[in-house]
């Protein structure tokens, strides 16, 4: 039930193929150990350009979550779930919650990262923890 | 900060002031949908309505701000203003009306510019335009997740407020509803009948918290308004309207939003903004609040100092934002029910109340106002006679 899919630019292949393997990969500062995303070019906090692609643990916490009612995309049939998750280590990220298993989204409510292979790509999800 | 000017350093000559004001027929448009219209067809229209309101030649006019014009260069030899010196291009963004005011006014501040024409002009309606989906750096990686509309980011930004306090769903029936019975007074408004509780929580939701009538609408539309100082507004007819404090704090985010619903951005505004003006929030007579979705009212409220952080909620319960209220908030029914023109047009209303024009809707006795926008780029104005 996809949206509209990117296609991998020469900045962030590595995350998606990370994807492939079944792991979350963030850059990493090597001068300054910040981890950040979106994907880019420079260190967000100190602007270097020495990052390197790094395992993240998968984990993190729901931020904040809406229900989509009005339908966007011919392909995704509403209502759906849309997350903000807070990872463990840090940055955001967006994701719709899969195998929720009846249960309601809440705040705070501790989340893990699966993936799910659409189209050409393979997507992070998020179910309960 | 250097963001911000106060007039009480200012010679008086240099205060600036709005001298003219002009709008389109906002709700006659919403019912003539006509794709061969243009925003500068629009742009263009308001232009000669404040220009006509201002009582200035328009050879007098020597600095021009366009917002979502692609063209200045188009604009400007449409309106026959070949000769002109300062020119700017603002992004068809709804965070730029309030940095308008905030450049104009600090044109006419540092003796720059003498009369300077703001001027917006929006087709959106009849060429269906959308707002959101790419607008924002993190797109492409929120796309995928049917996660696109600029809505769903104010929705997850409410339902974080709530939970960190409390705030109830009524509040937003409540600026709904208000919204409504002000623009009920208003012969230009889109939405003129009056809407209650039971409305609000009929209508569907687009992006849960959020329903249908705690959006904007859409439309096709033109504002235009011309700033000049004090020392020239002194000889024209109408009643000059001083910007007595200008201000913009921005939050320059990946996602659509901060984490903490701007407060942090609009409390550092406000307290420059007030100190500057000499005035308290509590010394406003009505407020004018950017509502591309009912929630940013949440939002400024408490960033503005009106309530306590996490109290916006029972404010707005108490009624404290209606016509009879504490501060009556967008009083010609805003972009809920008047018309959204991305902020232009509440400038406009705040002078016509100042102006005392407003007729049935009119505040009485009002001579402080203050115009506020929630969004990536804050920014406020405090209007005064
Ligand atoms: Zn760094």
């Amino acid at each position: 039930m996809p949206g509209l899919l990117p296609i991998p630019t020469e900045v962030d292949r590595p995350f998606w193929e990370a994807g492939r393997e079944g792991v979350l990969r963030l850059q990493r500062c090597a001068p300054c150990g910040h981890i950040f995303f979106p994907p880019g070019r420079r260190c967000v906090a100190c602007g270097s350009p020495d990052l390197h692609w790094t395992d993240m643990a998968g984990t993190g916490e729901i931020w904040s979550w809406v229900v989509m009612h009005k339908q966007y995309f011919a392909d995704m049939p509403t209502p759906y779930v849309v997350l903000r998750v807070k990872l463990t280590e840090g940055p955001y990220l967006m994701a719709n919650l899969v195998d929720a298993k009846g249960r309601a989204p809440e705040i705070g409510a501790r989340v893990r990262v699966v993936f799910q292979p659409e189209g050409d790509i393979v997507l992070p999800q998020f179910t309960f923890a | 900060m250097p963001s911000d000017f106060t007039p009480s350093k200012l010679t008086p000559d240099r205060i600036p002031c709005i001298v003219g004001v002009g709008t389109t027929p906002f709700r006659a448009l919403y019912r003539d949908i006509n794709p061969a219209r243009t925003d500068y067809d629009l742009a263009l229209d308001a232009f000669y309505v404040a220009l006509a309101d201002s009582g200035l030649e328009k050879r007098e006019i020597d600095s021009v701000i366009v917002a979502r014009l692609n063209s200045y260069l188009k604009f400007c030899a449409d309106a026959g203003l070949e000769d002109v010196n300062y020119v700017n291009f603002q992004s068809a963004g709804g965070s730029q009306s309030g940095v308008a005011l905030f450049q104009a006014a600090t044109l006419i501040q540092a003796g720059q510019a003498d009369v300077i024409a703001c001027v917006y002009g929006n087709s959106g309606r009849s060429s269906q335009v959308s707002y959101g989906g790419g607008a924002i750096p993190t797109s492409r990686y929120d796309d995928p997740y049917g996660m696109t509309s600029n809505g769903a980011y104010y929705g997850m930004l409410f339902r974080r407020h709530q939970h960190e306090f409390g705030t109830p769903i009524e509040a937003l029936a409540e600026i709904a509803i208000s919204n409504r019975a002000n623009a009920s007074l208003n012969p230009n408004a889109i939405m003129q009948t009056p809407i209650t509780r039971e409305d609000y929580f009929n209508a569907p939701f687009i992006a849960d918290p959020l329903r249908r009538l705690d959006y904007c609408l859409v439309n096709d539309g033109g504002v235009a308004y011309i700033v000049t100082s004090l020392e020239r507004a002194r000889d024209l007819k109408m009643t000059p309207v001083r910007v007595l404090s200008s201000g913009v704090s921005g939050v320059m985010s990946y996602y659509y939003g901060s984490d903490d619903c701007w407060f942090g951005a609009l409390d550092d505004l406000r307290g420059r903004l007030f100190a500057r003006a000499g005035v308290e929030p509590s010394d406003l007579d009505f407020a004018q609040m950017y509502d591309n979705f009912s929630t940013a009212i949440v939002f400024a409220l408490e960033g503005m100092g009106i309530c306590q952080r996490g109290e916006a909620g029972p404010w707005l319960l108490d009624g404290n934002h209606k016509r009879d209220g504490a501060l009556p908030i967008n009083t010609a029914g805003g972009h809920l029910s008047e018309s959204y023109m991305q902020g232009w047009a509440l400038t406009v209303e705040a002078v016509r109340q100042l102006r005392g024009e407003a007729g049935p809707r009119q505040v009485k006795d009002c001579e402080l106002a203050l115009d506020v926008t929630c969004s990536p780029i804050c920014s406020a104005n405090i209007l005064g006679l």
